[in-house]
């Protein structure tokens, strides 16, 4: 059998270094056959809204746009979630990728060391649009200094409390210190809540608000070096308060992937307090016929600040172009559209939140019933390290992070070797 | 024969016991299909108290083109399983009955193929099929669907087509009939049971498909049920009521298909008898 091992192995090395080759090469070629065709361009855009989303999209977006770009057709395609990277992939290295695409911000520089996408800070108009979005949305766009997408929408996490519980435990307003945070988690487990601190799981948007809030970091400012950030004292001392946490029962089950869920425990009035974005009223005040309603029933807050302050983690989407797009001019210009405020405006409706500044603090968007405080507390929300290594390197960081909360390992040990795993990735 | 009293209600014991364990989950999920709004997947107490309704069903029927998407499905898997059968059958009878050079590494080739997982293969894949231009067409995803459907039904048809008597063979070969007849006439009928397992297991695994079909499948309006199916899973949240509903509807086709073809379920003797000893 030993000749079958080998030879599988072989296969297996060569299909990867095929694969690798083919999404590495297809940059080079563009531009060319979009040149002098006065022919309407179609160009395809594979997006991942949801079902108001999208509905958004197809009936006022695409129209507009079509309106004021008339020489321009948009094909919109839905993407689904699973497998979204691989499909990816397969686009790329088969030059069969869309022109755009709307992808989640930590997969940007991924692709963009991968050569997959177009660069975008030398287009005709960037700078204008760099002035007109937030600046940390903005910089997850970011891969070897220079810009290879446009952040279509931006969010964060904000806390969300429960209205019975602080009723029962007698807090009458939401948190704003980290101590006054746990002393009241403290009271609602007194007063019989499930679980108080409701953190979504042991990876890193779920915990990455409290560990920055209690002053902990993950690397230095240009995000080259993990070791003695990620493992800094205050990084420690982080880690060992949520362990600390989980070991007094503050929080929730869902540290440990435990029942019930987040918005279950807060639905059903078990858990006093979660953390989540702006999705969490958007789809559950659109729910007919359920007695919870997320408006009345819970009071939102920044994230409790601490030592590093009230930190929030931001999520959201960019627009990228692809290296092998075979109109990035027309491509370019829907990006660019996309990101003034009109249309920015228009998306906003559904609760998604505009990174473009001037369509961010209009008035109209601020009346939706909750996007104050999103809005706010991105002011001081920060990104996960915009690394083309960061998804390996979170494994390491959830890893480690986890048999701390479990007992199974001491957070010193589990952050300097979690910091010097991710050091070695970045070489 | 007598049987123990006892010993039977043991076995049926666990006999029933089995039934549960297997059955609950599925039974859960149908209830589940009748809470509304589930975006946390409900309890046992919210679940077992539901009233049966359709609801969750009409919506998700009427949703996201799900019904164009089964119509789809059935034409993709229902061509991919009579091809990969037929084409399986017949290089199955070519590896029982001729001899030609580098046979059984050829066949050891066609085992080994079936070890790879599909994600590793899926770029060189698309790029052959990119390059014979069948990017976007249903004809690009039966290549891949019946190519690789033809490597398992080849090896599982093989075992059977070699039980299959020398002396009919040879009763056919006498009477002047020539490999298209023994195939039509004298295999393919006996190996009944074992095509009807194939069919059933082709057709369930080109039906479930959801990786191959999303990347070679461009166009919305002809993607199949599965990537449907994913449709209904949100990005931060999800209905599952939706979500078990959808699957349901989509498991049907392949329980019936067990149904009917559940009675030629591998069944040995059917050529018992047919040579005297």
């Amino acid at each position: 059998m030993k000749w079958f091992k080998s030879l599988m192995a072989g296969v297996s090395i060569s299909t990867l270094l095929l694969a690798t080759a083919c999404s590495g090469g297809g940059g080079e070629k563009a531009d060319g056959d979009n040149k002098g065709s006065k022919d309407k361009v179609t160009i395809e855009y594979w997006h991942t809204y949801g079902d108001q989303e999208e509905k958004v999209l197809v009936d006022k977006i695409k129209p507009l746009f079509e309106k004021e770009h008339p020489e321009i057709e948009l094909k919109l395609t839905r993407m689904p979630y699973e497998g979204l990277k691989q499909q990816v992939i397969a686009g790329v290295s088969g030059d069969a990728a869309p022109d755009l695409m709307r992808m989640d911000i930590i997969w940007v520089p991924e692709f963009a060391e991968m050569g997959a996408l177009k660069e975008v800070s030398s287009m005709d108009g960037f700078d204008a649009v760099k002035e007109s979005v937030f600046e940390g949305p903005m910089a997850t766009n970011v891969f070897e200094g220079k810009y290879y997408g446009v952040p279509v929408n931006t969010n964060t996490k904000v806390a969300i409390y429960n209205k019975a519980i602080m009723d029962k435990a007698g807090i009458t307003e939401a948190p704003k210190t980290m101590d006054e945070f746990v002393a009241a988690s403290q009271k609602a487990k007194d007063a019989g809540a499930k679980g108080a601190i409701g953190i979504g799981g042991s990876f890193s948007w779920g915990f990455l608000p409290y560990f920055w809030s209690l002053g902990g970091e993950l690397t230095n400012e240009d995000y080259t070096k993990f070791d003695g950030y990620l493992n800094s004292p205050e990084s420690i001392k982080a880690v060992e308060e949520i362990a600390k946490w989980q070991k007094d029962k503050l929080a929730a089950p869902t540290l440990l992937g435990g029942e019930p869920g987040t918005w279950d425990g807060m639905k059903k009035n078990e858990y006093f307090m979660i953390d989540d974005g702006p999705w969490f009223y958007s789809i559950l005040m659109n729910e007919e016929g359920s007695k919870f309603k997320p408006l009345e029933d819970t009071v939102r807050g920044l994230m409790p600040e601490g030592k590093g302050g009230s930190r929030s983690v931001i999520g959201g989407e960019d627009l990228v172009i692809f290296a092998n797009s075979k109109h990035p001019e027309e491509a370019w210009t829907f990006a660019k559209w996309m990101m003034t405020t009109e249309p920015q405006k228009i998306m906003s409706e559904t609760g998604l939140i505009p990174s473009n500044k001037e369509a961010a603090n209009d008035p109209e968007f601020l009346k939706v019933p909750f996007a104050k405080e999103y809005v706010e507390q991105l002011k001081t929300a920060m990104p996960r390290t915009p690394i083309p290594q960061w998804s390996e390197i979170e494994a390491i960081i959830n890893q480690n992070f986890e048999k701390v909360v479990r007992g199974k390992m001491s957070a010193e040990d589990a952050m300097n070797d979690a910091a010097k795993k991710a050091d070695s990735l970045l070489k | 024969m007598k049987t123990n009293p006892i010993a039977k209600v043991i076995v049926y014991m666990i006999l029933i016991l089995g039934v549960l364990v297997f059955i609950t989950p599925f039974i859960y999920m149908i209830l589940t299909t009748f809470v509304k709004g589930a975006y946390s997947l409900p309890r046992p107490s919210e679940v077992f108290s539901a009233v049966p309704n359709l609801d969750n069903y009409e919506v998700v029927w009427t949703k996201n083109n799900f019904f164009r998407f089964f119509l789809n499905s059935l034409l993709v898997a229902g061509v991919a399983t009579v091809g990969s059968v037929f084409f399986g059958a017949l290089t199955a009878y070519a590896f029982v009955r001729f001899t030609f050079p580098f046979k059984e590494f050829i066949f050891r080739v066609f085992i080994f193929t079936m070890m790879i997982p599909l994600v590793l293969a899926i770029v060189p894949q698309f790029t052959v099929v990119k390059s014979l231009g069948l990017v976007n067409t249903y004809y690009g995803l039966w290549l891949i669907y019946i190519g690789g459907g033809i490597v398992g039904s080849t090896f599982f048809l093989r075992g059977f087509f070699e039980k299959v008597p020398k002396e009919l063979v040879e009763s056919i070969v006498m009477d002047g009939g020539g490999n298209w007849r023994i195939f039509w006439n004298i295999y393919l009928p006996l190996s009944k049971p074992a095509l009807g397992t194939m069919a059933i297991f082709a057709f369930s695994g080109t039906w479930d498909e959801y990786f191959v079909a999303l990347t070679i499948i461009k166009d919305e309006m002809m993607r199949t049920l599965p990537i449907a199916l994913m449709m209904f899973q949100g990005k931060y949240a999800s209905n599952w009521s939706w979500i078990f509903a959808a699957s349901i509807i989509a498991i049907l086709p392949v329980i019936i298909i067990y149904i009917i073809f559940q009675k030629k379920f591998v069944q040995g003797g059917m050529n018992e008898g047919s040579v005297k000893g």
